[in-house]
């Protein structure tokens, strides 16, 4: 029977789903039981999400120009 | 040929279709939308593997990379997975060049082994962050800059590992080889950014302090 840190463990699996059909089940079993667990991994698979999402902040106006002068060239004068 | 440049024309991604095929076609305002919104992204991926003073030069090479192939991109996967493969690949090429050393990261405890009893059980059960799905954290400002603050302060090895897998889809294996650790160790480190990424946002969340 899996304890709690044994899901702790295998969440990210989970997410990236590596887990084979004996391990899902085990880790359903454990679930069913354990709301620490249930909420645990609701917020530790949000985690990759939330990150995307924090590092998605519109470039600003200088990097804009770096990629477009890159690409086209300096406007001269 | 004058090339103007206008940034603040259109920040809208709501339709990001429409504005990539208005890009293919020529359209340089387009593209500067598509720049100015994936940008800051790309630069994430590239910093862990090149390292802050080339990450910038990166993210512009491989921009005109994404420009010269931008016409030819059919729309059969993500386009923000290709942006972010492009980026990977100049990053590692720069990388191979320089044949940068990864520093190692200092050995250290679990991030969450301190929560469990020794029988496995919970000792400090996960507070409820009150979500019904991700979306619910995404509009808070400060939640989103602590947990960026807490990306940037990763231990090297995890945050190359975390950008690589969780921001450009990389699979374990190719990222095993790329940074010349086992499948096993990748595994390892991933877990632990992942895990203190969840510490730090649950700290935010129960004290309002990054």
């Amino acid at each position: 029977m899996l304890k709690c840190r044994d899901i702790e463990q295998m969440a990210g699996q989970l997410q990236d789903d590596e887990l084979n059909w004996r391990q899902r089940l085990s880790m359903r079993m454990h679930l069913i039981m354990c709301h620490h667990c249930r909420r645990f991994l609701k917020q530790f698979v949000a985690i990759k999400k939330l990150a995307e999402h924090s590092v998605s902040e519109p470039a600003s106006d200088d990097e804009v120009k770096s990629v477009m002068d890159k690409i086209y060239g300096s406007p001269k004068g | 040929m004058q090339v103007i440049f206008s940034f603040r024309v259109c920040n809208d991604m709501d339709d990001e279709a429409l504005i990539i095929k208005q890009a293919q076609n020529g359209d340089q305002q387009a593209f500067t939308v598509l720049v100015r919104h994936y940008y800051r992204l790309m630069r994430f991926v590239a910093l862990p593997i090149v390292g802050e003073s080339d990450a910038d030069e990166i993210v512009q090479e491989a921009w005109l990379t994404v420009h010269q192939k931008l016409p030819q991109w059919q729309p059969r996967g993500s386009f923000k997975g290709w942006l972010l493969t492009i980026t990977a690949n100049e990053a590692r090429s720069r990388y191979r060049r320089q044949k940068r050393e990864l520093l190692s990261d200092a050995p250290e405890e679990a991030p969450l082994a301190h929560r469990f009893k020794k029988d496995g059980h919970w000792q400090q059960p996960p507070s409820n962050w009150h979500i019904d799905g991700p979306g619910a954290l995404l509009d808070k400002r400060e939640l989103m800059d602590c947990l960026n603050h807490k990306i940037t302060m990763l231990p090297e090895k995890q945050r190359l590992v975390f950008g690589l897998k969780d921001l450009s889809q990389m699979s374990l294996d190719d990222i095993s080889g790329f940074i010349g650790e086992s499948a096993a160790n990748v595994r390892v480190l991933l877990h632990r950014a992942r895990a203190t990424l969840y510490s730090g946002i649950e700290q935010f969340q129960e004290t309002g302090r990054c």
